[in-house]
């Protein structure tokens, strides 16, 4: 599989014609406090199939780890490569909600992406600490 | 003459697998990436352009997809050190 499209978003999906959708595509988070919970976010991976892939079950996983490489967090999952049709390329769309993920402390956070423990790609995203308001001075 | 890094990126662009962690590590470090070693995996950065990032499994076989990453973050070193320089 390679690699086409990785992102995270406030939200995503497919339409019933196979459209995707993807809305407020992001790469920082901002936080009062840690650890921080974000409530909800997708992400987004869209990938093409090679030759002698066409039909068959793959493994994904998804990991999130933090700045000093440890993981935070990980999703597996299977899907089925479309057969190719009509001379046409299959692409795989994977959409995960991800939910109440939490970030211990602020800083670079890398999400990675494996299709049967092959690495696919990576996508950084940034966690920031709110600054506190200073007080006006006249 | 080219230096040992940049033979060994041109090799790794021919062909993306059969290469080990440590071959990896010589590439990434050829062109002044740090390694260090985290929790469950090893972070690359680059100190210049800290938006140059990549992970690492401790496996001493590599996944051909590590390989290909490191190839295009590479890439992407040269382009920015080429645009900085301009």
């Amino acid at each position: 599989m390679r690699p086409l499209l990785f992102l995270v978003a406030d939200y995503a999906n497919i339409t019933r014609e196979g459209k995707l959708n993807v809305m407020g595509i992001f790469n920082d988070i901002y936080a009062n406090n840690f650890p921080a919970r974000h409530s909800s976010m997708h992400l987004v991976a869209k990938l093409g199939a090679e030759l002698g892939e066409y039909g068959q079950t793959r493994n994904f996983t998804v990991k999130l780890l933090d700045d000093d490489g440890s993981q935070i967090m990980d999703v597996s999952g299977q899907f089925q490569v479309p057969k190719g049709e009509r001379g046409r390329k299959p692409e795989v769309n994977i959409i995960l909600e991800l939910k109440d993920v939490v970030f211990p402390k602020s800083g670079a956070y890398q999400f990675v992406i494996l299709v049967d423990k092959d690495h696919k790609g990576e996508l950084s995203l940034y966690v920031n600490q709110l600054e506190a308001s200073k007080p006006a001075v006249e | 003459m080219p230096s040992k890094a940049e033979r060994l990126l041109e090799k790794m662009r021919n062909s993306k697998s059969n290469w080990k962690r440590a071959d990896l590590d010589k590439l990434y470090e050829g062109y002044d990436f740090v390694i260090s070693h985290g929790g469950n995996h090893d972070i690359v950065k680059h100190p210049d352009f800290p938006q140059l990032r990549a992970t690492l499994p401790r496996h001493r076989e590599l996944a051909k997809g590590h390989v290909e990453f490191a190839v295009k973050l590479i890439d992407r070193l040269l382009e920015l050190r080429k645009e900085s320089d301009g």
